[in-house]
């Protein structure tokens, strides 16, 4: 039975190895907010502070949907200088707007056979809102640094074959107080596994969207 | 008076009553009004601020929706989000002109003032910053609201979120709570209030504006913050009382974290609360007035529907005791002055018949009937005041005493009534009933006055017949002449019973006043006086005349007399002073001495061998004296003298007086072995049935019968007889007033016992008779 489980064990580690292609180190990153609650969708990205081969600019395609009269996702991330586009799966034309400074655009009413897309080419949050849907909001946060994700409902971001080193970590909500960013200006990424917490001060009213009103399913 | 009159009392008790009453019923209309008007402005008051507050709450609400209009529109934001401050001022402008705002704000996310715009000019930088967290409640709840202080202006602020979806910017938009705005406030009131908004600073509260005169009550609240002030209070404003109603409002942006505050002050006259009170406090005052008016006038004539009859009452009383009866008329019928009226009637009635009858019996005689002798006294003053001349005439009914014993005593009223009668008929005048013995009339006719008298005596000469008995009555009479005999009526009357005196024994049954005769009563009383003063002094004593007894021819008794030399009056014979010690009692004083006297010379004599009985006089009054024979039996032992040498004299008179009495004393002297005798007999009664009773062992034979003896034959048969008589009854016979030897030889020869008179020897003080004793031949 020990044997077995031990045999087990060894297969698993085996596996993973073969998955990491080139590096090593994989970074789970934790956010809570000062209550020690996991916090959802806060976005965070890693700028290495060495020399290294970044990985590709692969562009998948990026999406902010309208779909019931809401947006989907509520954060995306993207890497700077992308694009997203704002499909509609709505019956109804949407009136999507930004008035951030990172990103003032306007997609003037458009249907679902209309296919949007914006550039992102300046770092930082931008607020997304319907004009004629008052409850439609979300969040386009444009990154310059490599490597980013947003946290899952546990509070967690987990970044996978990155490579072992010093890092600037950021941190960015909706919800955060400031409106910066918050930076960590020094993590050490190891070979295996790392983790750490963030706390983020964020505002005690969160910014959430809301569903819209029924008649506008219709 | 020292206490009130009924009157005057009775009105005050009504008007402490009436008073106390109306206090009372004042007192609760003052409290309860009060209370009311106080409740009533302080509901109003919280009505209004109620009504204020949901004013203020509906306007702020009107506002906020305005401002929340604007801050969605696109183009609103997109000029936000630009961030050009005069293009977002211009359309602050524009917006605050178009919702009539008083007031427009733009903050940034830090709370710092991008822009603002109205607000009595001030500018993007005096302008109040906020807080971050009032941007975040704007945020979470689409808006909030403050009020605001600036400048000495209170302003109603509406925050709301600029949202691009995210917060871009805060607007803000007010109304300022001026003047206008509190009268406005005031119209939707029920009552005219005033309002007021205040603001606090340097802890002090300051007016912004007010329904009116903010100046003065800015200066009523700088004093009024001395004391701390409730959140309902009353005080004097502007000389009238007001309720103050405080309404906090919310707190001011600019000062959040100090206690500050910005308050609405709704206030209201207390007094003008009470003016519709006024007209009914001034009817509820006629309403007093009127009734003390009605209850003093009414106790008054109340009071005097009591007071006036009772003070004819009370009048009438006074003239009741003045002796003028006179009914009352009742005022009223059938209360309670009536029955007093009446009762007090009949009792003026009841008191004039009582009056009456006393009266009557005051002057007249109740047996009889006759007027009695305060009429006749009366009458006689009123005939003395006349001066004419008159007689008065005293009848005296005869041994009355003997027919009391005879008839019952109506029987002698009745006969007394006929003996009156009588006289009147007769004298054809009134009859008075003077004593129970005597009448008495007075007649103009002097000198018909003896034949009237005549006729009187004559009238009685036919008996009586009282039922079915026959009756002999007599009277004698005593007259006097007025105003001859005296002019006054005391003496008068003392003269006509004088003259009765001598009636009584006159032949003819009556007798006048025969001036002579009246030794006055006062010169009585001094002797008197002087008589006991002599018993004492010596003056009085006693002369004591031998008595012989003839058998042995010795002197073997005597009897002793007294004697009164007094250094004033000189000799004072007996008959002078002894009949009026008798009246006066005196007497008594006078057989004391006379016992003591006689039993102390008795033994005196006897312890010097002279052997000699001693007699001593009793009067009337010592035959009464049921403690005589106790005297005599102390005298006697204390001196050692045996009864047998004295002696006691008594007259046939003084025992008849009162004969039951004077035998027991008698008895009693007789018991005790002293020798009793029979003195001056022959003048009184001499009737020889009762000496039969008597116990007397000696009869002595009155001088009258017997100084006479040798000539008179009449007074020797009478004499002779006498003693042949007192033998045969074994009594010892003695003779007074012996003057002769015939007269010795005579009474010798009749067989008397003893003799005794001048002849032998006259009566002589004791040293004397102890000398005669000596050296007469009868020894």
């Amino acid at each position: 039975m020990r044997y077995f489980l031990m045999m087990h064990l060894t297969c698993l580690w085996v596996l993973l190895t073969i998955s990491t292609p080139i590096f090593g180190s994989e970074f789970h990153v934790s956010v809570v907010d000062g209550k020690a609650n996991s916090v959802e969708n806060a976005v965070i990205s890693l700028r290495p502070l060495f020399e290294s081969a970044m990985p590709s600019a692969d562009n998948p395609e990026l999406q902010m949907r309208q779909e019931g009269a809401l947006f989907a996702p509520f954060v995306l991330p993207v890497k700077q200088g992308s694009t997203v586009s704002f499909p509609n799966f709505d019956e109804f034309r949407h009136h999507v707007y930004s008035f951030s400074k990172a990103k003032r655009f306007e997609l003037r009413l458009y249907g679902q056979d209309e296919s949007k897309k914006i550039h992102f080419d300046t770092p930082g949050a931008v607020a997304l809102g319907c004009n004629i849907h008052d409850n439609m909001l979300a969040y386009i946060y444009v990154t310059p640094h490599p490597f980013f994700a947003k946290t899952a409902k546990n509070g967690v971001v987990k970044f996978a074959n990155i490579p072992p080193g010093n890092y600037e970590i950021y941190a960015w909500h909706p919800d955060l107080k400031g409106k910066k960013e918050k930076k960590i200006t020094s993590f050490i990424v190891s070979e295996g596994n790392n983790r750490t917490d963030i706390t983020l001060e964020l505002r005690r009213v969160r910014k959430k969207q809301l569903a819209p009103a029924e008649d506008d399913y219709n | 008076m020292g206490s009130f009159k009924f009157q005057t009392r009775l009105t005050i008790v009504y008007l402490a009553l009436f008073f106390a009453v109306q206090g009372i019923i004042i007192l609760a209309f003052y409290t309860t009004v009060y209370q009311n008007v106080d409740d009533q402005v302080k509901s109003q008051l919280s009505a209004s601020a109620k009504t204020f507050t949901a004013i203020v709450q509906r306007r702020v609400g009107f506002l906020a929706e305005r401002a929340k209009d604007q801050a969605r529109q696109f183009e609103f934001r997109d000029t936000i989000s630009t961030g050009d401050i005069p293009t977002i001022r211009s359309a602050m402008r524009n917006f605050s002109k178009r919702i009539e705002a008083d007031l427009a704000l733009v903050y940034g996310l830090d709370g710092e003032v991008l822009t603002a715009v109205g607000g009595n000019g001030f500018s993007d930088s005096s302008a109040p910053k906020i807080s971050l967290e009032l941007i975040e409640q704007v945020e979470a709840e689409n808006y909030a609201t403050r009020i605001m202080e600036l400048d000495g202006h209170i302003y109603e602020v509406v925050f709301v979120p600029v949202l691009a979806p995210d917060l871009l910017a805060t607007i803000a938009y007010g109304i300022e709570l001026d003047q206008v705005e509190a009268l406005n406030i005031r119209q939707l009131s029920s009552i005219d209030l005033e309002i007021a908004f205040l603001y606090e600073q340097d802890q002090m509260f300051r007016v912004a504006s007010a329904t009116s005169s903010p100046s003065s009550l800015s200066r009523f609240l700088e004093a009024g913050m001395k004391q701390n002030l409730g959140a309902v209070f009353k005080a004097e404003y502007r000389g009238e009382d007001y309720m103050f109603w405080r309404l906090g409002l919310e707190k001011s942006v600019g000062s959040e974290s100090s206690e500050s505050g910005i308050e609405a002050l709704l206030y209201y006259s207390i007094d003008s609360a009470l003016e519709p009170y006024l007209a009914l406090a001034l009817t509820l005052s006629g309403v007093l007035i009127v009734g003390l008016v009605m209850l003093i006038g009414g106790s008054v004539v109340l009071s005097r529907g009591v007071t006036r009859p009772l003070r004819r009452l009370a009048s009438a009383t006074h003239s009741i005791a003045e002796g003028d009866y006179h009914e009352v008329e009742a005022p009223t019928k059938g209360d309670e002055i009536a029955d007093l009226t009446d009762s007090f009637n009949r009792m003026v009635g009841a008191v004039k018949e009582r009056e009456n009858e006393i009266v009557f019996q005051a002057f007249h005689d109740s047996e009889t009937g006759f007027p009695n002798r305060n009429q006749f006294e009366k009458k006689l003053c009123l005939r003395i005041e006349n001066k004419k001349k008159f007689c008065m005439v005293f009848a005296e009914v005869q041994q009355l005493s003997d027919l009391r014993g005879v008839l019952n005593h109506d029987h002698v009223n009745d006969l007394l009534r006929e003996i009156g009668e009588r006289i009147r008929q007769v004298s054809s005048v009134d009859v008075f009933r003077l004593s129970t013995e005597s009448f008495a009339f007075i007649t103009d006719d002097l000198d018909g006055a003896d034949v009237m008298a005549s006729l009187i005596i004559n009238a009685f000469m036919t008996p009586f017949q009282i039922t079915d008995i026959v009756i002999d009555a007599s009277v004698k009479m005593g007259l006097t002449k007025f105003p001859d005999d005296s002019d006054d009526a005391a003496k008068l009357m003392q003269r006509a019973s004088s003259a009765l005196d001598n009636g009584r024994i006159s032949p003819r049954g009556f007798a006048w006043y025969v001036p002579e005769e009246g030794t006055s009563y006062k010169q009585h009383l001094s002797m008197m006086s002087d008589l006991r003063v002599a018993l004492t002094s010596g003056e009085v004593f006693f002369a004591y005349q031998p008595k012989l007894d003839l058998k042995s021819g010795r002197i073997k008794s005597a009897e002793a007399l007294v004697r009164w030399i007094s250094p004033t009056r000189g000799f004072v014979a007996p008959d002078e002073f002894i009949p009026f010690a008798e009246k006066t009692g005196d007497v008594r004083h006078l057989t004391e001495w006379g016992l003591k006297t006689a039993v102390t010379q008795a033994a005196d004599w006897r312890s010097r061998g002279i052997e000699i009985t001693v007699a001593v006089n009793l009067s009337t009054s010592d035959l009464m004296n049921a403690n005589l024979p106790g005297q005599v039996l102390k005298l006697l032992r204390d001196h050692k003298l045996p009864p047998s040498f004295l002696k006691l004299e008594v007259t046939e008179s003084a025992v008849m007086h009162d004969m039951t009495r004077a035998l027991e004393v008698l008895n009693m002297l007789s018991a005790m072995g002293i020798v009793l005798s029979i003195d001056d007999y022959g003048t009184g009664y001499s009737s020889l049935s009762y000496l039969k009773k008597l116990p007397v062992s000696e009869l002595k034979i009155d001088m009258s019968f017997v100084r006479n003896l040798a000539e008179n034959e009449e007074d020797r048969i009478l004499v002779r007889s006498t003693i042949e008589l007192g033998h045969n009854l074994g009594l010892e016979i003695t003779a007074e007033g012996v003057e002769n030897q015939r007269s010795v030889d005579l009474l010798n020869e009749y067989g008397c016992d003893t003799l005794q008179g001048y002849f032998i020897s006259k009566p002589v003080p004791a040293s004397e008779f102890e000398a005669f004793l000596s050296s007469t031949k009868y020894r």
